[in-house]
């Protein structure tokens, strides 16, 4: 835990964390490297949060951002990196870089084509941390803090979770019975609108998982399914907020990140955290 | 460069830009407040009529104006009195190494003004204090991103003091301008909904946040325990002893020449007594009260403070208030994530937005001194440095019985601090009209003998 490796410069722009987490935890953060698969607006603030912080290039590199969809209009909503004229020209990935190297001139920023190498070990044994938005919901990735695995946490068994004083909001089951559908159609943007399959999904769910279907709010699901793709800016500020500061926490060993599911509801500003696939001998 | 900008405005499709926020104001919804009107006048509303003002351009005040103006508030007003130092550049994106020096204020309200097509950030470059009523007034919904309780105080008053009300004693409405106060520290933060005259307002919730530590004098000057006493002991007592850089210089804490002094005059008192701990970075930060901060509880509760900016604003949905389960949003990312959202209530004789005056029991003999010292220490008041006077016997005018603010009445009424505060009030029950720089008006205390 020296002031040795990072130079005055640095120790001075950063002074104000590291009165919070440490030279140790800094060094780390600096060595960071993370990729970013999908660049929506949530992405943008998790990674401008990252940056921020002080990665610093050490040759391996810092950031790589993943994205291959060409930048559109909608994006301007709440993607503050993608400059506005860049809409239509390239993919938003490639938009993001110039934004974000200028918050950090020391950091090493770039994009990689072919989003759906997500899934390829060779890349992502590259990188620190992946942070995944916007779908990929086949992913299978092994934490350093033994977390359980993506697949592991979303088969868990739901009745599990109402045992004991936790309350499981609707949310989640609204958000899930969202997922089957999207799996169904094959699809992240697929809009959702056959009430008969949607119940059909829903009761194949509650079947099995042993839930009541009163879990499931038809009122709710409807409104969430009208919001799919719906990117609010503060929404994505809260979340990828949460997220970054999360993930610094991974990265320096600090303190525990939270285990292991968060939802946001911007409705009435509450959160609340799940814990998912947890087993007896998980530490 | 200008006339690409131009062109770019030109071309964008605004209802393909605004798409996501226009889905969210053009259907009403079970969430949406009574006065939730969806459609374009709701957006014209927003885009073109709302003013808003954002106080502080630092770790929430950046955040709030992307915030804001990628909600599609267009016409925003920025006041910061600070310049740009290499340590706000771990979270206050908007500004660069090569700004380093220049107004806050004004290199944000740029940056954002060319990133957001369309958006018309005025920036301020003084204190708050420097402008009036009448600017205050302008606004339909003011945004705090400050770093200070005193800065919240005046702030707090100057907008409580625009309310008015009718013969009824009810708000004329549009008078009172709610406060959306965000503050953050570390990886805890809160947000706060004022609404004045409504909610409680920043006085009335003032005893929850600790008095700022201030070591007894008796400490600093003989036997220190601690790191910080030998800090606040250079600061406070050897700099004034010495003069170390001349009889007219006052100590700056961003001179580092005068903070290499303070770190090396508190060590060689701190060996003196065997305290370990005082170092260039622990002195620099008892000195300047630096509060630890980081860019993503910048982002978090300046986004908070955003959402509830636009609820405000459009009624899309529920504001925080006590109605709706509570005004106050306290935020802690320490250890993993908690939040909790609450009620305070109004105090009756909070001097702010009290509907009683604030009461002092005193004896007869105290004097002048005495009676402002009760003035800084009582929980109701926590007042600053007040000047305070008197209903003139014979006039309809006032009489000054203190005042340290201007050097003239300083020089002349000095000399009444040991003065018996009786040979100005005769009687139990006399209002003392009260100026301090915490408040943006005077206030009135009702002095009792007991």
């Amino acid at each position: 835990m020296s002031e040795a490796s990072l130079d005055a410069d640095q120790v001075k722009q950063y002074d104000r964390q590291i009165r919070l987490w440490g030279f140790a935890a800094q060094q780390k953060i600096t060595q960071a490297r993370v990729l970013v698969h999908g660049c929506c607006g949530m992405s943008a603030e998790i990674v401008k949060n990252l940056v921020l912080a002080g990665l610093i290039d050490d040759g391996v590199g810092n950031v790589c951002l993943m994205d291959d969809a060409i930048a559109q209009e909608q994006d301007l909503g709440s993607q503050f990196l993608i400059p506005a004229e860049c809409v239509g020209k390239m993919s938003r990935a490639e938009a993001s870089i110039k934004s974000l190297q200028e918050l950090n001139p020391k950091a090493s920023i770039r994009c990689e084509k072919g989003e759906e190498r997500i899934l390829d070990e060779a890349l992502l044994k590259q990188f620190d941390l992946v942070c995944v938005s916007d779908g990929a919901p086949n992913m299978q990735k092994q934490f350093q803090l033994r977390y359980p695995s993506m697949e592991q946490a979303m088969s868990t068994s739901w009745s599990k979770l109402t045992k004991g004083k936790a309350q499981v909001n609707k949310l989640f089951y609204a958000l899930q019975l969202l997922h089957a559908m999207q799996e169904r159609a094959g699809s992240s943007s697929a809009p959702v609108e056959n009430a008969e399959e949607v119940h059909l999904v829903r009761d194949e769910l509650c079947k099995r998982h042993s839930l009541s279907a009163s879990c499931f709010e038809d009122d709710l699901f409807r409104k969430l399914a009208m919001q799919v793709n719906l990117h609010v800016s503060m929404v994505c500020s809260i979340v990828g907020g949460m997220a970054a500061d999360h993930m610094v926490k991974a990265l320096t060993g600090k303190e525990k990140p939270l285990r292991n599911y968060f939802i946001y509801d911007g409705r009435d500003g509450s959160g609340i955290v799940l814990d998912l696939g947890a087993s007896e001998d998980d530490t | 460069m200008a006339s690409t900008d131009v062109e770019m405005r030109v071309d964008i499709d605004p209802d393909r830009r605004w798409e996501d926020l226009y889905r969210l104001l053009s259907r009403p919804g079970p969430s949406a407040g009574p006065n939730f009107f969806p459609g374009d006048e709701t957006k014209e509303l927003l885009h073109n009529l709302i003013r808003v003002l954002v106080v502080g351009a630092g770790g929430l005040g950046c955040e709030l104006l992307k915030d804001l103006t990628l909600l599609g508030f267009l016409n925003i007003d920025v006041i910061d009195m600070d310049t740009i130092e290499v340590t706000n550049l771990n979270r206050q994106f908007l500004f660069r190494k090569c700004d380093v020096g220049q107004s806050k204020a004004v290199v944000a309200a740029n940056f954002i003004n060319k990133r957001v097509p369309g958006a018309s950030v005025t920036p301020h470059f003084c204190k708050i204090q420097e402008k009036d009523a009448d600017f205050y007034q302008q606004f339909q919904i003011i945004v705090l991103g400050l770093d200070s309780l005193e800065a919240r105080r005046w702030m707090n008053d100057m907008v409580c003091s625009l309310a008015q009300f009718d013969d009824d004693g009810n708000i004329e409405p549009g008078t009172n301008i709610p406060m959306v106060d965000g503050g953050t520290e570390g990886l805890a933060g809160h947000v706060n909904v004022i609404y004045p005259f409504v909610t409680p307002c920043f006085e009335c919730i003032l005893p929850l946040f600790p008095p700022q530590v201030n070591f007894p004098m008796c400490t600093l000057a003989d036997i220190p325990r601690t790191p910080a006493h030998c800090v606040e002991w250079a600061k406070q007592l050897e700099w004034d002893r010495v003069r170390p850089f001349g009889d007219d210089t006052d100590l700056e804490c961003d001179d580092p020449k005068h903070m290499q002094w303070l770190y090396e005059t508190a060590l060689k008192r701190a060996q003196q007594f065997g305290i370990e701990g005082v170092t260039l970075k622990f002195t620099q930060g008892v000195a300047k009260r630096i509060i630890p901060a980081i860019a993503a509880t910048n982002a978090i509760v300046a986004a908070a403070c955003a959402n509830e900016v636009l609820k405000l604003a459009t009624a899309v949905s529920r504001h925080m208030s006590t109605e709706s389960g509570g005004h106050y949003m306290m935020y802690q990312g320490g250890d993993a994530i908690y939040t909790n959202t609450l009620s305070h209530e109004r105090k009756d004789d909070c001097p702010v937005c009290g509907r009683k005056a604030v009461k002092i029991h005193v004896h007869e003999d105290i004097t002048v001194a005495q009676l402002i010292e009760l003035m800084k220490e009582d929980s109701r008041l926590r007042l600053k440095n007040p000047a305070i006077s008197v209903p003139a016997d014979t006039t309809s005018g006032m009489k000054t019985i203190y005042n340290p603010h201007v050097k003239s009445i300083y020089e002349r009424t000095r000399e009444n601090l040991d003065h018996p505060i009786s040979s100005w009030i005769r009687s139990s029950g006399v209002e003392l009209t009260v100026d301090d720089p915490v408040m943006a008006t005077q206030k009135q205390v009702l002095v009792m003998f007991s």
